[in-house]
Protein backbone atom coordinates (compact mmCIF):
# COMPACT_ATOMS: atom_id res chain seq x y z
CA UNK A 1 0.00 0.00 0.00
CA UNK A 2 2.76 2.25 0.87
CA UNK A 3 5.99 2.04 -0.80
CA UNK A 4 8.92 4.04 0.42
CA UNK A 5 12.46 4.54 -1.37
CA UNK A 6 16.11 5.58 -0.64
CA UNK A 7 15.99 7.86 2.25
CA UNK A 8 18.40 10.22 2.82
CA UNK A 9 19.02 12.79 5.24
CA UNK A 10 21.92 15.26 6.26
CA UNK A 11 22.11 17.06 9.34
CA UNK A 12 25.49 19.54 9.52
CA UNK A 13 27.59 17.20 7.58
CA UNK A 14 26.15 14.08 9.64
CA UNK A 15 24.27 11.32 7.63
CA UNK A 16 21.89 10.43 9.44
CA UNK A 17 19.86 8.01 6.85
CA UNK A 18 21.58 6.67 4.41
CA UNK A 19 19.06 5.45 1.74
CA UNK A 20 16.68 3.89 3.85
CA UNK A 21 13.32 1.61 2.13
CA UNK A 22 10.25 0.27 3.59
CA UNK A 23 7.42 -1.45 2.14
CA UNK A 24 4.15 -1.34 4.33
CA UNK A 25 1.02 -3.77 2.89
CA UNK A 26 -2.45 -2.90 4.69
CA UNK A 27 -2.81 -4.13 8.17
CA UNK A 28 0.56 -4.07 9.17
CA UNK A 29 2.49 -3.32 11.81
CA UNK A 30 5.83 -2.05 11.63
CA UNK A 31 7.96 -2.02 14.54
CA UNK A 32 11.33 0.13 14.04
CA UNK A 33 13.88 -0.19 16.48
CA UNK A 34 17.22 0.38 17.13
CA UNK A 35 19.77 2.35 19.19
CA UNK A 36 19.59 6.38 20.06
CA UNK A 37 21.03 8.10 17.12
CA UNK A 38 20.30 5.51 14.58
CA UNK A 39 17.80 7.78 12.58
CA UNK A 40 14.27 5.90 13.56
CA UNK A 41 13.06 9.39 14.59
CA UNK A 42 14.23 11.38 11.41
CA UNK A 43 13.16 8.63 9.17
CA UNK A 44 9.28 8.71 10.49
CA UNK A 45 9.63 12.41 10.46
CA UNK A 46 10.96 12.32 7.03
CA UNK A 47 7.49 10.48 5.97
CA UNK A 48 5.82 12.87 7.60
CA UNK A 49 7.53 16.13 5.94
CA UNK A 50 8.42 17.10 9.42
CA UNK A 51 12.43 17.01 7.74
CA UNK A 52 12.95 17.48 4.49
CA UNK A 53 14.53 14.74 3.12
CA UNK A 54 17.84 14.81 1.08
CA UNK A 55 16.55 12.74 -1.41
CA UNK A 56 13.27 9.80 -1.19
CA UNK A 57 10.32 8.85 -3.05
CA UNK A 58 7.32 7.99 -1.60
CA UNK A 59 4.41 6.07 -3.50
CA UNK A 60 0.73 5.05 -2.27
CA UNK A 61 -0.52 2.45 -4.34
CA UNK A 62 -3.86 0.75 -4.36
CA UNK A 63 -7.27 3.22 -5.45
CA UNK A 64 -6.00 6.16 -5.08
CA UNK A 65 -2.02 6.15 -5.85
CA UNK A 66 -0.45 9.40 -5.17
CA UNK A 67 3.85 9.91 -5.64
CA UNK A 68 5.58 12.51 -3.59
CA UNK A 69 9.34 13.68 -3.90
CA UNK A 70 10.71 13.77 -0.26
CA UNK A 71 13.08 16.42 -1.38
CA UNK A 72 10.76 18.39 -3.94
CA UNK A 73 6.99 18.22 -3.36
CA UNK A 74 5.21 20.88 -3.03
CA UNK A 75 3.59 22.31 -0.25
CA UNK A 76 -0.18 20.75 -2.59
CA UNK A 77 1.36 17.56 -2.67
CA UNK A 78 2.63 17.37 1.50
CA UNK A 79 -0.93 18.01 2.26
CA UNK A 80 -2.47 15.23 0.57
CA UNK A 81 0.02 12.75 1.91
CA UNK A 82 -0.48 13.67 5.29
CA UNK A 83 -4.22 13.77 4.81
CA UNK A 84 -3.30 9.79 4.42
CA UNK A 85 -1.49 9.53 7.60
CA UNK A 86 -1.74 10.53 11.48
CA UNK A 87 1.05 11.38 13.35
CA UNK A 88 1.61 10.66 16.91
CA UNK A 89 4.37 12.70 19.01
CA UNK A 90 6.56 11.64 21.43
CA UNK A 91 5.51 14.67 23.65
CA UNK A 92 2.55 14.54 22.80
CA UNK A 93 2.05 17.76 21.63
CA UNK A 94 -1.30 18.44 22.27
CA UNK A 95 -2.53 22.03 21.96
CA UNK A 96 -2.16 23.74 25.18
CA UNK A 97 -5.04 26.21 24.36
CA UNK A 98 -7.83 23.67 23.13
CA UNK A 99 -9.50 20.97 25.01
CA UNK A 100 -9.12 17.39 24.31
CA UNK A 101 -12.39 17.94 21.70
CA UNK A 102 -10.87 20.39 19.75
CA UNK A 103 -7.51 18.86 20.05
CA UNK A 104 -9.10 16.03 17.56
CA UNK A 105 -11.49 18.35 15.88
CA UNK A 106 -9.36 21.67 15.17
CA UNK A 107 -7.59 19.62 12.00
CA UNK A 108 -10.96 18.35 10.57
CA UNK A 109 -12.52 22.24 11.21
CA UNK A 110 -9.47 23.94 9.69
CA UNK A 111 -7.47 21.49 7.51
CA UNK A 112 -10.26 19.16 5.70
CA UNK A 113 -13.20 22.07 5.88
CA UNK A 114 -15.55 19.79 7.68
CA UNK A 115 -18.11 21.23 9.13
CA UNK A 116 -18.26 21.63 13.00
CA UNK A 117 -21.17 19.24 13.67
CA UNK A 118 -20.02 16.66 11.94
CA UNK A 119 -16.24 17.10 13.19
CA UNK A 120 -17.15 16.72 16.33
CA UNK A 121 -19.44 14.06 15.97
CA UNK A 122 -15.83 12.40 14.44
CA UNK A 123 -14.11 13.82 17.35
CA UNK A 124 -16.50 12.12 20.02
CA UNK A 125 -16.34 8.83 18.68
CA UNK A 126 -12.14 9.15 18.35
CA UNK A 127 -11.73 9.93 21.98
CA UNK A 128 -14.31 7.28 22.70
CA UNK A 129 -12.33 4.78 20.84
CA UNK A 130 -9.11 5.69 23.03
CA UNK A 131 -11.39 5.49 26.14
CA UNK A 132 -11.46 9.25 26.81
CA UNK A 133 -15.16 10.04 26.43
CA UNK A 134 -15.37 11.30 30.19
CA UNK A 135 -12.47 13.84 29.59
CA UNK A 136 -13.28 16.08 26.09
CA UNK A 137 -13.84 18.97 27.33
CA UNK A 138 -10.65 18.70 29.40
CA UNK A 139 -7.81 20.93 28.70
CA UNK A 140 -4.51 19.03 28.24
CA UNK A 141 -2.48 20.42 31.54
CA UNK A 142 -5.61 18.78 33.46
CA UNK A 143 -4.64 15.14 31.80
CA UNK A 144 -2.05 12.50 32.78
CA UNK A 145 0.44 11.79 30.23
CA UNK A 146 -1.36 8.73 29.50
CA UNK A 147 -4.64 10.60 28.81
CA UNK A 148 -2.85 13.25 26.29
CA UNK A 149 -0.84 10.31 24.84
CA UNK A 150 -4.42 9.18 23.96
CA UNK A 151 -6.09 12.30 23.16
CA UNK A 152 -2.88 12.45 20.65
CA UNK A 153 -3.68 9.45 19.23
CA UNK A 154 -7.28 10.04 18.81
CA UNK A 155 -6.33 13.42 16.92
CA UNK A 156 -4.19 10.82 14.77
CA UNK A 157 -6.77 8.74 14.19
CA UNK A 158 -9.81 10.56 13.53
CA UNK A 159 -9.51 11.61 9.99
CA UNK A 160 -9.13 7.76 9.16
CA UNK A 161 -5.75 7.71 7.82
CA UNK A 162 -4.23 5.38 5.70
CA UNK A 163 -1.20 4.81 7.78
CA UNK A 164 -0.48 5.99 11.46
CA UNK A 165 2.91 7.11 11.79
CA UNK A 166 4.29 6.27 15.98
CA UNK A 167 6.97 8.43 17.10
CA UNK A 168 8.35 6.35 20.40
CA UNK A 169 4.47 7.18 21.76
CA UNK A 170 5.42 5.74 25.15
CA UNK A 171 9.01 7.33 25.57
CA UNK A 172 8.37 10.67 27.47
CA UNK A 173 5.52 8.62 30.08
CA UNK A 174 5.72 7.36 33.49
CA UNK A 175 6.23 3.30 33.57
CA UNK A 176 2.77 2.88 35.09
CA UNK A 177 1.13 4.73 32.04
CA UNK A 178 3.02 3.10 29.37
CA UNK A 179 0.27 0.28 29.59
CA UNK A 180 -3.20 2.52 28.79
CA UNK A 181 -1.23 3.85 25.99
CA UNK A 182 -0.04 0.40 24.62
CA UNK A 183 -3.18 -1.13 25.11
CA UNK A 184 -4.96 1.30 22.82
CA UNK A 185 -2.39 0.99 19.97
CA UNK A 186 -2.52 -2.74 20.25
CA UNK A 187 -6.39 -2.21 20.13
CA UNK A 188 -6.03 -0.03 17.09
CA UNK A 189 -3.66 -2.80 15.80
CA UNK A 190 -5.91 -5.89 16.03
CA UNK A 191 -9.21 -3.35 14.70
CA UNK A 192 -6.68 -3.57 11.45
CA UNK A 193 -5.35 -0.24 10.79
CA UNK A 194 -2.18 -0.02 9.34
CA UNK A 195 1.17 1.48 11.43
CA UNK A 196 5.28 2.40 11.40
CA UNK A 197 6.26 2.25 15.33
CA UNK A 198 9.40 3.70 16.55
CA UNK A 199 9.42 2.16 19.72
CA UNK A 200 11.84 0.34 22.70
CA UNK A 201 8.85 -1.61 24.08
CA UNK A 202 10.02 -5.33 22.62
CA UNK A 203 6.86 -6.64 24.19
CA UNK A 204 4.75 -4.86 22.44
CA UNK A 205 6.78 -5.48 19.34
CA UNK A 206 6.65 -9.15 20.21
CA UNK A 207 2.65 -9.18 20.42
CA UNK A 208 1.73 -6.84 18.00
CA UNK A 209 4.41 -6.02 15.02
CA UNK A 210 4.18 -8.14 12.24
CA UNK A 211 7.47 -6.87 11.23
CA UNK A 212 10.81 -5.65 13.17
CA UNK A 213 12.81 -3.20 11.36
CA UNK A 214 16.38 -2.83 13.15
CA UNK A 215 18.09 0.54 12.46
CA UNK A 216 21.52 1.71 13.11
CA UNK A 217 23.59 4.09 11.75
CA UNK A 218 21.19 5.36 9.69
CA UNK A 219 20.86 2.30 7.35
CA UNK A 220 18.35 -0.64 7.92
CA UNK A 221 20.09 -3.58 9.27
CA UNK A 222 17.67 -6.38 8.94
CA UNK A 223 14.30 -7.39 9.11
CA UNK A 224 12.19 -9.78 10.31
CA UNK A 225 9.29 -11.41 11.89
CA UNK A 226 9.80 -10.73 16.12
CA UNK A 227 10.72 -13.83 16.44
CA UNK A 228 13.10 -13.75 13.59
CA UNK A 229 15.01 -10.50 15.33
CA UNK A 230 14.45 -11.34 19.07
CA UNK A 231 15.00 -14.92 18.88
CA UNK A 232 17.14 -15.08 16.25
CA UNK A 233 19.09 -11.96 15.14
CA UNK A 234 21.38 -12.27 12.62
CA UNK A 235 23.94 -9.02 12.84
CA UNK A 236 26.39 -8.93 15.78
CA UNK A 237 25.30 -5.29 15.85
CA UNK A 238 21.11 -6.57 16.64
CA UNK A 239 22.00 -8.94 19.30
CA UNK A 240 23.93 -6.59 21.03
CA UNK A 241 21.27 -4.03 21.06
CA UNK A 242 18.70 -6.62 22.23
CA UNK A 243 21.01 -7.94 25.33
CA UNK A 244 21.64 -4.45 26.32
CA UNK A 245 17.44 -3.93 26.37
CA UNK B 1 -3.97 70.54 56.77
CA UNK B 2 -5.31 73.43 56.56
CA UNK B 3 -8.79 74.96 55.16
CA UNK B 4 -7.35 76.41 52.38
CA UNK B 5 -5.39 73.50 50.94
CA UNK B 6 -8.39 71.18 51.82
CA UNK B 7 -10.61 73.51 49.29
CA UNK B 8 -7.99 73.50 46.42
CA UNK B 9 -7.95 69.90 46.33
CA UNK B 10 -11.74 69.31 46.41
CA UNK B 11 -12.25 72.22 43.69
CA UNK B 12 -9.21 71.70 41.48
CA UNK B 13 -10.06 67.67 41.52
CA UNK B 14 -12.63 67.92 38.81
CA UNK B 15 -10.54 70.27 36.93
CA UNK B 16 -8.03 66.90 36.70
CA UNK B 17 -10.34 64.02 36.25
CA UNK B 18 -11.65 65.51 33.41
CA UNK B 19 -8.64 66.14 31.29
CA UNK B 20 -8.01 62.35 32.66
CA UNK B 21 -10.79 61.04 31.79
CA UNK B 22 -10.80 63.42 27.83
CA UNK B 23 -7.91 63.18 27.06
CA UNK B 24 -4.64 60.88 29.03
CA UNK B 25 -7.23 57.89 29.20
CA UNK B 26 -8.20 58.15 25.33
CA UNK B 27 -4.49 59.21 24.61
CA UNK B 28 -3.12 55.97 26.31
CA UNK B 29 -5.95 54.09 24.28
CA UNK B 30 -5.17 55.03 21.24
CA UNK B 31 -1.63 54.70 21.38
CA UNK B 32 -1.80 51.17 23.34
CA UNK B 33 -3.96 49.82 20.49
CA UNK B 34 -2.30 51.45 17.50
CA UNK B 35 0.94 50.46 18.89
CA UNK B 36 -0.26 46.99 19.26
CA UNK B 37 -1.20 46.54 15.76
CA UNK B 38 1.91 47.87 15.01
CA UNK B 39 4.14 45.43 17.34
CA UNK B 40 1.94 42.46 15.90
CA UNK B 41 2.91 43.30 12.14
CA UNK B 42 6.24 44.15 13.43
CA UNK B 43 6.93 40.64 15.21
CA UNK B 44 5.56 38.42 12.59
CA UNK B 45 7.67 40.30 9.99
CA UNK B 46 10.41 39.24 12.65
CA UNK B 47 9.44 35.90 13.33
CA UNK B 48 9.02 34.79 9.75
CA UNK B 49 12.18 36.82 8.92
CA UNK B 50 10.60 38.57 5.56
CA UNK B 51 13.45 39.80 3.37
CA UNK B 52 13.76 43.60 3.40
CA UNK B 53 10.90 44.43 5.96
CA UNK B 54 12.62 42.42 8.47
CA UNK B 55 15.06 44.77 8.43
CA UNK B 56 13.45 48.15 8.21
CA UNK B 57 11.35 46.67 11.19
CA UNK B 58 15.04 45.98 12.95
CA UNK B 59 15.47 49.91 12.20
CA UNK B 60 12.59 50.72 13.11
CA UNK B 61 12.73 49.17 16.45
CA UNK B 62 16.59 50.36 16.98
CA UNK B 63 15.57 53.87 16.56
CA UNK B 64 12.21 54.10 18.82
CA UNK B 65 13.89 51.73 21.66
CA UNK B 66 17.13 53.74 21.39
CA UNK B 67 16.22 57.58 21.71
CA UNK B 68 13.99 59.15 24.68
CA UNK B 69 10.28 59.23 24.16
CA UNK B 70 10.52 63.35 24.83
CA UNK B 71 12.45 63.28 22.36
CA UNK B 72 10.47 61.82 19.57
CA UNK B 73 7.58 63.88 20.68
CA UNK B 74 9.39 67.49 19.83
CA UNK B 75 10.76 65.69 16.48
CA UNK B 76 7.10 64.77 15.56
CA UNK B 77 5.78 68.12 16.80
CA UNK B 78 8.35 70.43 16.87
CA UNK B 79 10.84 69.13 14.05
CA UNK B 80 8.23 67.59 11.34
CA UNK B 81 6.39 71.61 10.76
CA UNK B 82 10.04 72.08 9.02
CA UNK B 83 9.71 69.98 6.51
CA UNK B 84 6.47 71.10 5.67
CA UNK B 85 4.39 67.93 8.27
CA UNK B 86 2.07 70.17 11.04
CA UNK B 87 0.48 68.12 13.38
CA UNK B 88 -2.10 69.14 15.73
CA UNK B 89 -0.74 68.17 19.76
CA UNK B 90 -3.19 65.23 20.36
CA UNK B 91 -2.40 63.71 16.84
CA UNK B 92 0.83 63.87 16.92
CA UNK B 93 1.42 62.65 20.84
CA UNK B 94 -0.77 59.90 19.66
CA UNK B 95 1.59 58.81 16.80
CA UNK B 96 4.49 59.39 18.74
CA UNK B 97 3.24 57.18 21.63
CA UNK B 98 2.13 54.78 19.23
CA UNK B 99 5.35 54.31 17.45
CA UNK B 100 7.45 54.08 20.71
CA UNK B 101 4.53 51.84 22.11
CA UNK B 102 5.15 49.40 18.93
CA UNK B 103 8.78 49.06 19.32
CA UNK B 104 8.66 48.15 22.81
CA UNK B 105 5.68 45.84 22.26
CA UNK B 106 6.87 44.21 19.26
CA UNK B 107 9.95 42.70 21.34
CA UNK B 108 7.47 41.87 23.67
CA UNK B 109 5.05 39.66 21.64
CA UNK B 110 8.39 38.51 19.15
CA UNK B 111 9.47 37.17 22.54
CA UNK B 112 6.36 35.53 23.56
CA UNK B 113 5.57 34.15 20.06
CA UNK B 114 9.34 32.16 19.69
CA UNK B 115 8.02 30.97 23.29
CA UNK B 116 5.93 28.87 22.28
CA UNK B 117 6.91 25.00 21.67
CA UNK B 118 7.89 23.83 17.95
CA UNK B 119 5.85 20.97 18.62
CA UNK B 120 2.36 22.81 18.36
CA UNK B 121 3.22 23.86 14.86
CA UNK B 122 4.58 20.67 13.95
CA UNK B 123 0.91 18.94 15.48
CA UNK B 124 -0.63 21.44 13.86
CA UNK B 125 1.25 20.75 10.36
CA UNK B 126 0.16 16.57 10.96
CA UNK B 127 -3.28 17.36 11.30
CA UNK B 128 -3.27 19.30 7.80
CA UNK B 129 -3.15 22.86 9.33
CA UNK B 130 -1.24 25.38 7.29
CA UNK B 131 0.95 28.13 8.99
CA UNK B 132 -1.43 30.75 9.34
CA UNK B 133 -3.86 28.91 10.63
CA UNK B 134 -1.90 27.52 13.02
CA UNK B 135 -0.34 30.80 14.14
CA UNK B 136 -4.01 32.34 14.11
CA UNK B 137 -5.88 29.26 16.63
CA UNK B 138 -2.77 27.55 18.36
CA UNK B 139 0.27 30.13 18.37
CA UNK B 140 -1.30 33.56 19.07
CA UNK B 141 -3.84 32.79 21.68
CA UNK B 142 -0.64 30.88 23.65
CA UNK B 143 1.71 33.96 23.04
CA UNK B 144 -0.70 36.48 24.24
CA UNK B 145 -0.93 34.45 27.36
CA UNK B 146 2.34 34.82 27.69
CA UNK B 147 3.12 38.39 26.53
CA UNK B 148 -0.15 39.75 28.74
CA UNK B 149 1.68 40.65 31.86
CA UNK B 150 4.30 41.97 30.11
CA UNK B 151 2.15 43.91 28.02
CA UNK B 152 0.03 45.47 31.11
CA UNK B 153 3.08 46.45 32.33
CA UNK B 154 3.66 48.46 29.14
CA UNK B 155 0.09 49.93 29.45
CA UNK B 156 0.83 51.09 32.87
CA UNK B 157 3.86 52.83 31.74
CA UNK B 158 2.30 54.43 29.11
CA UNK B 159 -0.94 55.94 31.26
CA UNK B 160 1.86 58.03 33.35
CA UNK B 161 4.45 58.45 29.99
CA UNK B 162 1.47 60.44 28.68
CA UNK B 163 2.33 63.30 31.06
CA UNK B 164 5.19 63.99 28.73
CA UNK B 165 2.64 65.29 26.23
CA UNK B 166 2.23 68.02 28.66
CA UNK B 167 5.59 69.50 26.68
CA UNK B 168 4.01 69.57 23.48
CA UNK B 169 1.04 71.43 24.83
CA UNK B 170 -1.65 68.76 25.02
CA UNK B 171 -3.90 69.44 27.77
CA UNK B 172 -3.95 65.92 29.30
CA UNK B 173 -4.58 66.04 33.25
CA UNK B 174 -0.45 67.14 34.23
CA UNK B 175 -0.80 70.01 31.80
CA UNK B 176 -3.73 70.99 33.43
CA UNK B 177 -2.06 70.62 36.84
CA UNK B 178 0.65 72.89 35.87
CA UNK B 179 -1.85 75.72 35.14
CA UNK B 180 -3.51 75.48 37.78
CA UNK B 181 -0.34 75.41 40.22
CA UNK B 182 1.11 78.66 38.59
CA UNK B 183 -2.07 80.15 39.33
CA UNK B 184 -2.74 79.27 42.52
CA UNK B 185 1.04 78.88 43.96
CA UNK B 186 0.58 75.45 45.35
CA UNK B 187 2.47 73.23 43.47
CA UNK B 188 3.32 70.95 45.93
CA UNK B 189 -0.35 70.36 46.96
CA UNK B 190 -1.61 70.23 42.88
CA UNK B 191 1.49 67.90 42.29
CA UNK B 192 0.87 65.44 45.02
CA UNK B 193 -3.09 65.03 43.93
CA UNK B 194 -2.08 64.57 40.23
CA UNK B 195 0.67 61.64 41.84
CA UNK B 196 -2.97 60.26 43.51
CA UNK B 197 -4.90 59.74 40.57
CA UNK B 198 -1.97 58.76 38.60
CA UNK B 199 -1.74 55.94 41.55
CA UNK B 200 -5.58 55.17 41.16
CA UNK B 201 -5.82 54.47 37.53
CA UNK B 202 -2.44 52.47 37.97
CA UNK B 203 -3.96 50.75 41.12
CA UNK B 204 -7.11 49.86 39.03
CA UNK B 205 -5.10 48.55 35.82
CA UNK B 206 -3.27 46.12 37.90
CA UNK B 207 -6.94 44.68 39.35
CA UNK B 208 -7.79 44.24 35.71
CA UNK B 209 -4.48 42.85 34.91
CA UNK B 210 -5.12 40.27 37.90
CA UNK B 211 -8.59 39.70 36.78
CA UNK B 212 -7.23 38.86 33.23
CA UNK B 213 -4.54 36.72 33.90
CA UNK B 214 -6.67 34.51 35.93
CA UNK B 215 -9.17 34.53 32.85
CA UNK B 216 -6.45 33.52 30.39
CA UNK B 217 -5.81 30.96 31.94
CA UNK B 218 -8.51 28.70 32.02
CA UNK B 219 -6.53 26.16 30.25
CA UNK B 220 -4.04 25.68 32.81
CA UNK B 221 -6.75 25.49 35.61
CA UNK B 222 -9.63 23.70 34.66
Amino acid sequence: MLQIRDVHKTFDGNEILKGIDLDIDQGDIIVIMGPSGSGKTTFLRCIEFLERADRGHLFFRGEAPLEADMHRASNQTIAQVRRRMGFVFQNYNLFANKTALENVTEGLILGRRIPRQEAERMGRAALERVGLADRMDYYPSRLSGGQQQRVGIARAIVGGPDVILFDEPTSALDPELVGEVLAVIKDLAEGGATMIVVTHEMGFARQVASRVVFMADGSVLETGTPEEIFDHPRHERTQQFLSNL
Amino acid sequence: MSNETLDLLIRSFPQLLLPMLKVTLPLTAAAFSVGLIIALVVAMIRVLEVPVLSQICKLYVWIFRGTPLLVQLFIIFFGLPAIGIRLDAFPAAVIAFSLNEGAYTSETMRAAITAIPRGQFEAGYTVGMNYFQIMRRIVLPQAFRVAFPPLFNELIALVKDTSLAASITVSEMFREAQKIAARTFEPFTLYCEVAVIYLIICTILTRLQVYGERRLSAHEKR
